[in-house]
């Protein structure tokens, strides 16, 4: 009952961090779950003071990139980086902020999201993907550019 | 001087204002699973905690196979803290005297030289010199 309370509550939340992260409705429900059941089996290792919503989306995140990492190695996600094109964006909402993800190749989106999203610095991005500084900075500005051409402004720097 | 990446600049979205509805809409950005997800996941639970039953017996079997193992090599092949000792059955009337006189008869014997000592015998059964 407890769990199910839980999942109603939470649920939501993860399978939206998740899904930011894969572009597949199924695949994000898969992490969700994962991500779910290792946080409801591992709810004691949850720091007193800690919020739970951060804690959460953590997990879902390295869930997500556990899935990505077995779907192809990290170097190769900046290797393929295809053109992809969406019109400029009006009105942004948020299933549009997913679609605009979705276009982009993984290694921009992947970082894009770690990086704005979760707020993670480039040092921890190296570190959890095993990739270089400027690898996630470079990753990171072509994400971004992409992303203002779409939405129709021009991104200063 | 830190190194450049400590110096932290989190996403600015005054430069763009695009970027920043895309910001608090991403980090607000909830999605509703599908019914069946709840199913799964409960499945999963309940496997989980299925599994953990049956772990907790298969370990007391294990130590209790391992109690019994070690217990039988302990009273049975190690006699001296065997419950049922070799203990010496009552002699029979008349057998405690032939002992008796068995003892005097090797004491009186004890004297004698032990084979391999003294003069010996030879291969052909001989005395030797």
């Amino acid at each position: 009952m407890a769990q199910r309370l839980f999942y109603e509550r939470y649920a939501p939340l993860v399978l939206g961090t998740c899904r930011r992260y894969l572009e597949n409705d199924q695949e994000a429900e898969d992490a969700m779950v994962q991500a779910l059941y290792k946080a409801l089996t591992r709810l004691d290792t949850l720091h007193s003071g800690a919020s739970l919503r951060a804690w959460l989306r953590r997990i879902a995140v390295n869930e997500c990139l556990m899935l990505l990492r077995q779907r192809r190695p990290v170097q190769d996600w900046f290797e393929d980086v295809e053109e992809r094109t969406a019109g400029p964006q009006e009105g942004l909402q948020a299933r549009d902020l997913i679609r605009l993800l979705d276009r982009l190749p993984t290694g921009y989106r992947t970082i894009f999201n770690l990086y704005v999203m979760e707020g993670y610095r480039h040092r921890e991005i190296g570190e959890l993907l095993g990739i270089s500084i400027h690898t996630s900075k470079s990753q990171l500005l072509q994400a971004r550019r992409k992303l203002a051409a779409w939405l129709g402004k021009p991104l200063s720097e | 001087m830190s190194a450049p990446d400590d110096n932290h600049q989190p996403f600015r979205p005054e430069y763009s204002p695009g970027l920043r509805a895309l910001q608090q809409e991403g980090l607000a950005f909830e999605k509703q699973p599908r019914p069946e997800a709840w199913d799964r996941l409960q499945a999963q639970l309940a496997g989980r905690s299925s599994r953990r039953q049956l772990k907790r017996p298969t370990a007391v079997y294990r130590i209790a196979l391992a109690a019994a193992v070690v217990t039988a090599i302990w009273f049975g092949f190690w006699p001296a803290t065997s419950p049922t000792r070799l203990t010496m059955a009552p002699l029979p009337p008349g057998e405690e005297a032939y002992y008796r006189d068995y003892l005097a008869a090797a004491t009186h014997l004890s004297g004698y030289a032990r084979i391999g000592e003294g003069p010996g015998i030879s291969a052909q059964g001989n005395p030797e010199d």
